[in-house]
Parts: C-alpha cells; sequence; structure tokens
C-alpha cells in the first residue's frame, strides 16, 4: 500500500517537474525593451527633437501606444497603433518648463 | 508469532525502500532524457538572450555613460559618432573598441556591427558584420535630427 502510495507521489513529481521545466524562461520580459523605451523617451524629451511619439516608436522597429497627462493627471494627448499588452513605462518630460507625464507601451514589429 | 511479524515488517520496508528507489531512478533518467532533448534549443536561447544583454551594454556604453567624446548627453550624440563608426572599418581600432567594450570577456568573444540612419539623410556604419547577429535599436539625436542605431551582436 505504501509503494503504491509512493509511486503515485513519484508520478506527480514527475509531472510537476516536467511542467516546470516546460515553462519558457522570460526571465529577461521585463527589461527586455528597457533600452529602446529609454532612448524613446530621451530623445522625445528632448525640446529640440518634435516628432510624434508614434514615429519615434516606429523609427526604432516597436510600435504601442501612449498617454501623455498634465501634472494633475489630465489627459492631453493620447495615440496607438497597435495592441501592445507590454507592462506601462512611465516618465517625466519637461515642455516650456512644464512636467508632463508619459505612459507608454512598447512591443516589438 | 513475533518474529513472523517482524519478518514481514521487514519485507515490507524493503520492498518499499526498493519500489522508491525503483521510481527515483525512473525519474531521474526520464527529467535527463528530457532535458537533453530540450538541451539545444535552450542553449540557443540562453546563447540569444546573453548576446541581447551585450548589444544593450553596449548601446549603454556608447550613448549613456558618456564614456566617449561624440556622446553629449543622454542619447545624444554630435557629427563626431559617424567618423567613431568610419572608425570602426578599421581593424586594430575595431579591436581596441572590442577590448574597451569587454566583447572578449566571459570566455566568449563577440563581434559588433553598429549601423546608424538619420532623418536628414545621414547614414554610416562600422564593425563587422555577420548572419547571425541579434540586433537592439535605439533611437539617438544627432544635432537636430533623429538617428535609428542598430547594434549587432554575434559571436566570433
Amino acid at each position: 500500500m505504501r509503494g503504491f502510495v509512493f509511486s503515485i507521489d513519484a508520478m506527480m513529481a514527475l509531472l510537476f517537474a516536467f511542467y516546470i521545466i516546460s515553462i519558457p524562461v522570460n526571465a529577461n520580459e521585463g527589461y527586455k525593451n528597457t533600452i529602446a523605451l529609454d532612448s524613446i523617451a530621451a530623445v522625445y524629451g528632448n525640446a529640440d527633437v518634435q516628432v510624434s511619439l508614434l514615429k519615434l516608436m516606429e523609427m526604432a522597429s516597436k510600435c504601442g501606444e501612449y498617454s501623455i497627462y498634465d501634472e494633475n493627471m489630465n489627459l492631453i494627448e493620447e495615440g496607438k497603433d497597435c495592441e501592445c499588452n507590454a507592462a506601462p513605462y512611465r516618465y517625466i518630460i519637461l515642455r516650456d518648463n512644464i512636467p508632463y507625464i508619459v505612459s507608454m507601451k512598447v512591443c516589438s514589429r | 508469532m513475533q518474529m513472523l511479524i517482524d519478518a514481514r515488517r521487514g519485507q515490507i520496508f524493503v520492498q518499499d525502500i526498493g519500489a522508491s528507489l525503483a521510481i527515483a531512478i525512473i525519474t531521474l533518467l526520464s527529467l535527463i532524457a528530457f532535458m537533453n532533448a530540450h538541451f539545444d534549443a535552450f542553449k540557443e536561447r540562453v546563447s540569444s538572450e546573453h548576446m541581447q544583454v551585450v548589444s544593450e551594454r553596449i548601446a549603454s556604453k556608447l550613448f549613456v555613460e558618456r564614456a566617449y567624446s561624440f556622446n553629449t548627453g543622454k542619447y545624444e550624440v554630435n557629427s563626431g559618432f559617424i567618423g567613431f563608426l568610419s572608425k570602426l572599418n578599421d581593424e586594430e581600432l575595431y579591436e581596441m573598441f572590442r577590448s574597451d567594450a569587454a566583447l572578449n570577456r566571459e570566455g566568449i568573444s563577440y563581434d559588433v556591427h553598429i549601423i546608424t540612419e538619420c532623418a536628414n539623410g545621414i547614414s554610416a556604419e562600422g564593425g563587422t558584420r555577420k548572419n547571425d547577429m541579434v540586433r537592439t535599436t535605439v533611437l539617438v539625436s544627432m544635432q537636430d535630427s533623429i538617428c535609428t542605431v542598430i547594434i549587432g551582436v554575434g559571436k566570433r
């Protein structure tokens, strides 16, 4: 009887081990686009550059969506060119010394 | 009678240990077989992820850390960047850059190829191109223009 219980137990352990090994390793998904996002944010934050965020995303071979809020969190502008389930990336830009909050989701094209 | 009971208990104990050991060995062998079957795909994936990290490290060194004189701000460069890319086509300077960017570290040697295309029509490239490179795209501003920089990293 105990042998049977051990067998069931071991089979469950085996199935669990296969399940764990089969899970795709996406450890770097969180930061995969960080450099691209960081560069888009920095270039968009550059006051000399007057290009839309969607255009910048396109130039970086990305697509996604963005929302820009003022300091009172009123929505000022938004845009979208694809469905993107990435985590939102938020940062602050200064335009004419007024801070704006930019929230964007970026996915690879 | 007691001896018989003790003998039976001992027999059951030995059977249980035997069954557990057999199952443990089968489990281990199955796992090894499964991992062997997936090892190549896993190795490929890890290698690709590593090259991605290396290309992002290069991007950070070139455009964030101000390690080079052309890097005037975060993701901001001046026209010296075009000259820098041209220099990467010189073998000696290319090797210096590889050493500077630690592309010989971690037991693996990498080649790098950088292409830039700017909205104002300026374009340049430098380094060593390979077919199976992992690429990272970043944007930089060069004076009044925006440039796309593609950094490719591949095993030497």
